[in-house]
This record gives structure tokens, C-alpha cells and sequence, in this order.
């Protein structure tokens, strides 16, 4: 099968199991929480105006149509007004999402660093101290949940040693700075655009411990595999030959162990990574960052519908991306994958 | 006499030396030992807290502002210290597990059985329709994180336990489905399975008898493992203010009402329900290693 063929076919997936969820999350608000109509208008209010009201807003067809209407409305770009913040949800989507994927973006980078950095030590010393120290590191990053690091991050770094602050975005002078140049929304591009270099450190600063936070427990699952991919590969017979052959350890570490070793790891990287717009919204919540996240929760507890149904459908599109990406990236690793789904 | 005892033991031998096999199997890392141990702990607190606590009335609406924010380890009544109302944190993580492990024994029993069911008729019908629908179904349940799933459903229902344990079932089952899919799709095709075909066996006793059993040791390593991660997102959504709302015990709650106000002067509000979170987990993940090295050879 050709690569093409297969990113086409994941396209085609992703794009049935969106459609899904669509209908899903629309039966989710439109159904369960009762009628839309009377939810709007103050009690008392006549019949016959609400009657009007469920008229114009094509609340009186069948429940099919709605949908249909409202699908249209999303592939326009129109996923509603925010009863919360008083304004499209569309412009709250684009303001507070750039926010959000920085920090998700920078806590993957984390991650694949330092999953390999220890997954490569423990993999190179097996069964020695630093193996056997990674294993506990491990252990624990899986049992601690995102958001107990993140309070105790807090606790022990921003608010008794003050080596990092204990939230926001930025220093309040930079926040204003930032405000009035902004160009894509994602912080930490328009710093570096408008040549604020200090900015950009500022930001950084701020996201390192939200970072750490969403990244240890996926870092410490990660490593694991790593770790286990070399010691089981490293008893193979091609790296006994490639060593007999006198290439040099490095060589035969990174070259031949190493690549093989973490297609594993990839694969679950992705769904670690995937996983982190979810643990994002206790993250952020934590260490108050002014991202989607945290403008999703707000509107989540005062009900706001369209924000809602917003917040899943955007999250289940760039999941389905993430899980792409890595689809493609695991067959690129691993011709094995492509073979067998030609032998499907 | 003598013939009987020999006759029994004959009998019994292949169960009992199954079981000690499992056994021999799971004991051999003491890392599964601890698991074992931490886990029946925990279960044990959850069943017996209102028994064992040292101050039950503490669970709820109490106050005793003569004795709040007493910092641990200072006073022998309360070990852990207390907290804003004047409330015993160690007895209230303890009635935390309670609430935590009805949320995982509730969720859990409620999706392992359906999510298995379609699980086994869709790896039995491979490659059919009855397989599609199953299999599609199932992904637009996964095509999101399972928080975010979760607390969309919890918005739109009134917050509660009750409706966080509804939402986190209802984005759960298709785990197990997926699990149980992968596992049956290959059994499928076994010579055993084309035998009992062949003998004219109906299709419930081919999937009950012939598949399930041999799918029966990863549902159960999934089972023992999920104890901790349904924890994990009920005491997310209890965090994040969609799941149990205060005075109730839970620890999510806990450590999110508590983290928001407290700190870091009186982090050990918060500190020590998040501690109880993450002894759950890691026991449960522990005894979870375990079971899958009983089930592989």
C-alpha cells in the first residue's frame, strides 16, 4: 500500500468517527439538558412567543434537520454564540486555543527529550543504578496523576523556593506588550516576530512548570519502553553481527538499536501527547494559564451549551490530527506496518 | 482408605496446581507483592472508613474553628493536622478511598460486561457488517481524550457523583470492546474454534465457551489496571468542580477546593488527599503488572 493510500485511508477514519462524535456532543446539548426555547426566555413568558422564538430559530423541525443546519453552520466556521463570554464561540476558539497548544506543544517536546534521554540511559546501563533508578522515577510518574504534580510543582518551586512563577501567562508588563502585538495568537511566536526575545524567555519561564507537569507522567511510561525495546533488541543477532563487523558503539547504538527500539514508543508517545489536551484542562486550572482549557471549564460550569459542544468537537479534531501524524510517523519507522496493512 | 486419599488428590491436582502456578507466576516480583499489599489496603479502608476513622463525623458539614489549619505531625489526635472547618484530614482521606472505590466498582461494573459482549460478537463476525458497526461505533466514543469526553457530559447533567459515574461509563465501554475485539478477532480463526464450528456448536456457546475464556486474561489485567485510572478521572472531574461537590469526602475535591485557598501555608490540606490518589494508583497499577504476568507464559 502506498503511503498516500494510507494517509488517506486514516483521513477517511478520523473524518467518520468526527462526524460521530458530532452527533454525539449535538444530542448531548440539544436533548439531555431539555428544551433549548424555555431555557432562553424569562419565565412567564407567553406561549405564542415562544412558539415564534423556536420558529425562527428552527427549533420546530424534526431533530435530524437541526442537526444538519448546525453541521452546516460548524463547516462555515459558526459553532454559536457563548451565553458565557457574550460573543462568538468561534472568536473565543481562536483567541484561547493558541494558548493551549503552546503549552501542550512544549510539554510533547519534553517529553520525547526526556523519555529518550532516560529510556537511552537505563536501556545503555540495564540492570545497573541507573536502570534501576529510572525504574522508580518511573513507577512513580506513572502513579502520580498530571494534576498532583502540577500542586506540588507549585508548592515546592514557585511558592517556597520562588525559582518560577506560580502562574499566568506572563509578567503583567509583557501581558500588555504581547496584547498589542498580536499576530498568530500563540505567544510565543509573536514575541519572537515583534523581537521581543525577552518575551519569549518571560513566556518560557512561565511554561515550564505547566509543561513538566503535563509531560512527567507520559515521560515516565515512555522511557520504560524505550528501555525495554533496547535490552530486548540488544540480544538480537543483527546488533551482535553489526558489532563483529567493528562499527563503532555509537553507531551501532543509535543506528541500529535505537531506531528499532522506539516504534513502541512512538506509538504510545502519541497517545500520550494526545492525552495531554485533556490532562490541560487541570493543568491549567493549577497554574491558572489563560488558555482554552481554562475558558472551557468556566463555561462548562455556568452551562454554556455552544462552548460545550465547541470545546469536544476542537479537541476531538486535533486529537484525530495528533493520532495521524503518528500513524504516519510509526509507518515511516516501520515498513513492517505498511506490508501488513497490505496483506489485510 | 488409603486408594481414596490417592483418588482425591488426583482430582483436585490440575485446579490446585493452576492456582499455584498463578501464583508462583505473580509472586515472583515483589513489586506485584506490594501492589497486592497496597491494593487490599486500600480496599479495606474503603470498605471499613466510617468504622475505622478516628473522627466519622468529620465526612461532612462539621466545624470546630478552635481547632483548624493544625499543621501535621504536631498533635497526636490529628497526625495529618486539620484543616479550614477544624476537620481531621487523615480521617477524611480515608472516607476519600470510599467514595474513590465506589466510583471504580460502580463504572467498572457497569462497562466490563457490555463492553466485552460487543467486543466478542464483532471479533467473532470479522470482517462483516456486524463488525463495522460495532468497531465504528466504539472509535467516535475514543476520538477524544476520555476527560474531556467526560466533563462535557458532566456539564450538561447537573454535577454530581452520581452523573460523573454515568459519564465516565458511558465513554468506557469502548475500551473494553477494542480489548476484547483484538483478542477474539485472532482466536477467531483457531483450529479449536473451526472445530467446534464444524460440530455444529451455536454461535453462544463458540463465543461464551470457546472465545471468552481465552480472552479472559488481558480483560482482567485491564480490569485490575482501570481500578486506578476511573479513579484517576473521577477525582479529575471532582477537581475540576464537575464531579462530587463539597462537603462529600472525595479526594479530587479535596485537593482542588483545598489547593485553590490554602496554599502553600496549609498544604497539607490538599497535599495529603493527593497522597491518597496517588497510593490507589500506583497499588493498583502494581497489582496490575502482577495479573499480566500471570496470564503470560
Amino acid at each position: 500500500m502506498k503511503m498516500k493510500t494510507y494517509i488517506a485511508r486514516r483521513l477517511g477514519f478520523a473524518l467518520f468517527s468526527l462526524i460521530g462524535l458530532s452527533i454525539l456532543v449535538f444530542y448531548l446539548a440539544r436533548v439531555i439538558p431539555g428544551d433549548p426555547v424555555l431555557m432562553m426566555v424569562p419565565p412567564g413568558t407567553s406561549p405564542k412567543v415562544i412558539e415564534e422564538l423556536r420558529h425562527t430559530l428552527g427549533l420546530d423541525k424534526p431533530l435530524y434537520q437541526q442537526y444538519l443546519f448546525w453541521l452546516e453552520d460548524v463547516f462555515r466556521g459558526d459553532l454559536g454564540f457563548s451565553v458565557y463570554t457574550q460573543r462568538s464561540v468561534t472568536n473565543d476558539v481562536l483567541e484561547y486555543l493558541p494558548i493551549s497548544l503552546e503549552l501542550v506543544v512544549l510539554a510533547a517536546l519534553m517529553e520525547i527529550v526526556g523519555s529518550f534521554l532516560l529510556g537511552v540511559l537505563a536501556g545503555m546501563h540495564a540492570y545497573k543504578w541507573p536502570d534501576n533508578l529510572v525504574r522508580i522515577v518511573s513507577y512513580i510518574g506513572i502513579s502520580v496523576p498530571a494534576f498532583v504534580w502540577a500542586i506540588i510543582f507549585q508548592l515546592i518551586f514557585a511558592l517556597q523556593l520562588s525559582l518560577f512563577p506560580t502562574g499566568g501567562l506572563l509578567d503583567s508588563q509583557y501581558m500588555d506588550i504581547m496584547r498589542a502585538r498580536r499576530v498568530t495568537g500563540f505567544t510565543s511566536l509573536d514575541s519572537l516576530i515583534a523581537g521581543r526575545f525577552d518575551a519569549f524567555v518571560n513566556f518560557v519561564w512561565h511554561a515550564t512548570l505547566p509543561a513538566l507537569a503535563l509531560c512527567i507522567g507520559g515521560m515516565a511510561q515512555d522511557a520504560r519502553i524505550i528501555r525495554a525495546g533496547m535490552v530486548e533488541n540488544k540480544e538480537k543477532e543483527y546488533i551482535a553481527m553489526a558489532k563483529s563487523q567493528g562499527l563503532p558503539q555509537r553507531l551501532v547504538m543509535f543506528k541500529y538499536l535505537l531506531k528499532p527500539s522506539i516504534i513502541p514508543a512512538v506509538t504510545v508517545m502519541g497517545m500520550d501527547i494526545a492525552a495531554m489536551l485533556g490532562n490541560a484542562f487541570l493543568v491549567e486550572k493549577v497554574f491558572m494559564w489563560p488558555g482554552f482549557s481554562q475558558h472551557a471549564i468556566a463555561a462548562m460550569l455556568r452551562s454554556d451549551l455552544n462552548t460545550i459542544v465547541a470545546t469536544v468537537i476542537v479537541i476531538g479534531i486535533i486529537f484525530a490530527i495528533v493520532n495521524i501524524i503518528t500513524d504516519i510517523m510509526v509507518a515511516y519507522l516501520d515498513p513492517r506496518i505498511r506490508l501488513m496493512e497490505k496483506g489485510e | 482408605m488409603e486408594k481414596i486419599r490417592l483418588f482425591k488428590t488426583i482430582k483436585q491436582s490440575p485446579r490446585w496446581e493452576y492456582a499455584k502456578r498463578m501464583w508462583y507466576k505473580f509472586s515472583r516480583s515483589p513489586l506485584s507483592i506490594a501492589g497486592l499489599v497496597i491494593s487490599a489496603t486500600c480496599i479495606f479502608i474503603g470498605l471499613f472508613a466510617p468504622y475505622i476513622v478516628p473522627y466519622p463525623e468529620h465526612g461532612g458539614l462539621f466545624h470546630n474553628f478552635e481547632d483548624r489549619f493544625i499543621p501535621p505531625f504536631q498533635n497526636s489526635n490529628y497526625i495529618l493536622g486539620t484543616d479550614y472547618y477544624g476537620r481531621d484530614v487523615l480521617t477524611r482521606t480515608m472516607l476519600g478511598f470510599q467514595y474513590s472505590l465506589m466510583m471504580a466498582v460502580t463504572v467498572l461494573s457497569l462497562v466490563v460486561a457490555p463492553g466485552v459482549i460487543l467486543g466478542l460478537i464483532a471479533g467473532y463476525h470479522k470482517g462483516t457488517w456486524v463488525d463495522t458497526v460495532i468497531m465504528r461505533i466504539s472509535d467516535v466514543f475514543i476520538a477524544v481524550p476520555p476527560l474531556v469526553l467526560a466533563l462535557g457530559i458532566c456539564s450538561v447533567l447537573e454535577p454530581n457523583i452520581f452523573n460523573a459515574m454515568m459519564a465516565v461509563s458511558l465513554m468506557w465501554w469502548p475500551w473494553y470492546a477494542r480489548l476484547t475485539y483484538n483478542v477474539s478477532s485472532a482466536i477467531r480463526n483457531e483450529y479449536f474454534v473451526q472445530a467446534a464450528e464444524v460440530m455444529g456448536a451455536s454461535t453462544l456457546h463458540i463465543i461464551f465457551k470457546e472465545i471468552l475464556p481465552n480472552c479472559l486474561g488481558p480483560i482482567l489485567t485491564k480490569v485490575t489496571l482501570d481500578v486506578g485510572w476511573v479513579i484517576l478521572i473521577g477525582s479529575a472531574l471532582s477537581f475540576v468542580g464537575l464531579g462530587a461537590q463539597p462537603p462529600t469526602p472525595d479526594l479530587g475535591t479535596m485537593v482542588a477546593t483545598n489547593a485553590e485557598k490554602y496554599m502553600p501555608d496549609f498544604w497539607w490540606t490538599s497535599i495529603f488527599p493527593a497522597l491518597g490518589i496517588v497510593i490507589i494508583i500506583l497499588g493498583f497499577n502494581l497489582l496490575g503488572d502482577g495479573v499480566r504476568d500471570m496470564f503470560t507464559e
